[in-house]
């Protein structure tokens, strides 16, 4: 493998910003504020950190989904980027496990995960099964570094099973619980798993406009591979098409529901006080944009297929933060003996030290990709 | 193995609060902390409106959601039906929190999400909790269901009974007496 000397940057510096300002955060966090350094609160016990945790572990997941085209169903135009996919992967699960981390109140006691474990808890199985994927791309890399092909393989197949386990469960923990009935039933383990398709696309279009083929500098040129971008591009596009298709129905539904709490969290995505996040980011510029860009561009366009996947994963953030607020903006009607207190709202809006750590998770994946593909040639 | 329940009265309650300040006297609680509160609603039309005061807490549920998620067992069960939290294996992930559909979980300064105790330590020593105690119009009787003498089995008999949230199976330990009011 070809090594090359890393040149600092404009972009380097900014990354280091990014960073810098998510330590600031996580110092507010473990030693001014507390828990108060984010705007959770008892009604409202998740919020954009946990969106963060699962943007990034849903992006990872589904790029492996992508990348497993070219490994497992043997499709060689997509092993083309495989070497970037595993990179991609790593460094998003990597930083999805560093948002949460910071999230959690006393993350250092996470040992009793193993020590104690409860198999009842949703949780635990999510840990386990992206911590075994996390285990499997070091694996998948120890390997692509070997050259030894036949390993990676046997890998890949294996670790599709598991993400496709993990990304699943990641939306159990959320459907599991009866108390939260927006979330409550089968339709978010589907959500994670299709979304996760649109992220992997999405990130995969990213990574091929910006990696320039040969030098492997990142963030300088258009890959002249336009034929992959195409096919990408119409993943892209149909994972789109579905995913717009199954939120509507979901929302058409829940409004709709003889369950007073269901209807009232989907009068609050589409009229209500998280009606700006979901019209503006998730539903215009993270679906309707880039279906409009691709389809335009009849898909044969890389840099407009690149700014599509950009918004789309725009887009994406905005609907994990969505979802998880709608799940918890209608009080919960902890008495039946009396009136219902349903026509109010729980508030909820991300401190500077939320959004500094989210920003800072941008910097360190861009930090991570521009220092690999600067120093090694990761084409296949 | 003593088999611990409430009983409260809601229709008793003035609202005077005094539940809330015992407890966070016995715990050492900031004011801004409580492990009980009261619910304040009203009920009816007008002109035949009235406030309801609706004590709570923890429930203690026989099958709580809170101990079902929590990743490391942090939220145990005791063999006499308290529900506690072990602090030292609490990761803080709020998964409990998310979890009880009493909204009676709170965070605190070391960032796990605690709640009414039953005042476990000192129920053990036979005391009764602060709340029950510091109670002007005996809202709240605490008690042993297995014990023949407690005044529990005449109250639980005399009341038509409720619990909070029986849709959801939880299964709670306290019982309100069903309001006559309204």
């Amino acid at each position: 493998m070809e090594i090359r000397k890393y040149k600092v940057s404009f972009n380097t510096i900014i990354y280091l910003l990014l960073i810098a300002f998510a330590v600031a955060g996580a110092i507010n966090k473990y030693f001014i504020s507390g828990d108060h350094a984010f705007g959770i609160s008892p009604e409202v016990p998740w919020g954009m950190l946990i969106s963060g945790y699962v943007f990034f572990a849903v992006a990872a997941t589904g790029t492996g989904f992508i990348s497993s085209l070219g490994h497992v169903f043997g499709i060689k135009k997509f092993q083309a980027l495989s070497k970037q996919a595993l990179l991609a992967s790593t460094v998003l699960l990597i930083t999805a496990f560093g948002v949460l981390a910071v999230e959690l109140s006393n993350p250092f006691k996470l040992v009793y995960l193993l020590i104690t474990p409860n198999f009842t808890s949703p949780i635990f199985w999510m840990g386990f099964f992206y911590g075994l994927y996390l285990f499997l791309l070091f694996v998948e890399l120890f390997f692509t570094i070997k050259d030894n092909h036949k390993m990676i393989t046997r890998t890949a197949y294996v670790a599709l099973a598991v993400k496709l386990l993990a990304v699943t469960n990641l939306g159990f923990v959320f459907s599991y619980s009866a108390t939260r009935n927006f979330w409550h039933g089968y339709y978010y383990p589907i959500y994670m798993a299709v979304s996760a398709v649109v992220a992997g696309a999405a990130v995969l279009l990213i990574i091929h406009y910006l990696t320039k083929k040969g030098s492997g500098k990142f963030l300088i040129q258009i890959s002249p591979e336009t034929e992959l971008a195409k096919s990408l591009s119409h993943i892209l596009a149909a994972s789109l098409v579905v995913f717009a298709l199954m939120q509507a129905v979901n929302v058409g539904l829940s409004l709709n529901s003889a369950n007073l709490a269901v209807a009232q969290a989907a009068k609050a995505l589409i009229s209500g006080p998280i009606a700006m996040s979901f019209w503006t980011m998730e539903v215009v510029i993270g679906i309707i944009i880039p279906l409009l860009i691709l389809f335009i561009t009849k898909f044969s366009s890389p840099k407009m297929a690149f700014g599509a996947g950009v918004l789309t994963m725009i887009g994406l953030f905005y609907s994990r933060l969505d979802f998880i607020f709608a799940g918890l903006v209608v009080p919960l009607q902890t008495t039946d003996s009396v009136t219902k207190s349903i026509y109010t709202v729980n508030v909820y809006s991300p401190t500077w030290s939320e959004w500094a750590l989210i920003f800072g998770a941008f910097g360190f994946v861009l930090l991570v990709f521009d220092f690999v593909l600067s120093k090694f040639s990761l084409d296949a | 193995m003593p088999n611990y329940v409430m009983f409260i009265d809601q229709d008793k309650c003035t609202g005077c609060n005094a539940c809330r300040i015992a407890c966070q006297t016995q715990w050492g609680l900031p004011p801004e902390m409580n492990y009980n509160f009261l619910i304040e609603q009203e009920r009816g039309k007008y002109p035949n409106v009235e406030r309801l005061i609706i004590p709570m807490q923890c429930q203690h549920c026989d099958n709580p959601p809170c101990l079902t998620v929590c990743p490391t067992g942090a939220t145990y069960k005791r063999d006499d039906g308290i529900v506690l939290v072990d602090p030292k294996k609490c990761i803080g992930c709020k998964y409990c929190m998310i979890a009880c559909p009493y909204n009676v979980r709170i965070i605190n300064e070391q960032g796990v999400p605690e709640k009414c105790r039953f005042c476990a330590e000192y129920v053990t020593n036979g005391e009764t909790p602060a709340c029950v105690s510091t109670c002007m119009n005996d809202v709240r009787v605490f008690g042993d269901l297995d014990d023949p003498n407690s005044p529990l089995h005449d109250l639980l008999k005399e009341h038509e009974l409720m619990q909070m949230r029986e849709d959801l199976k939880t299964r709670p330990r306290i019982y309100y007496a069903q309001s006559k009011r309204g």
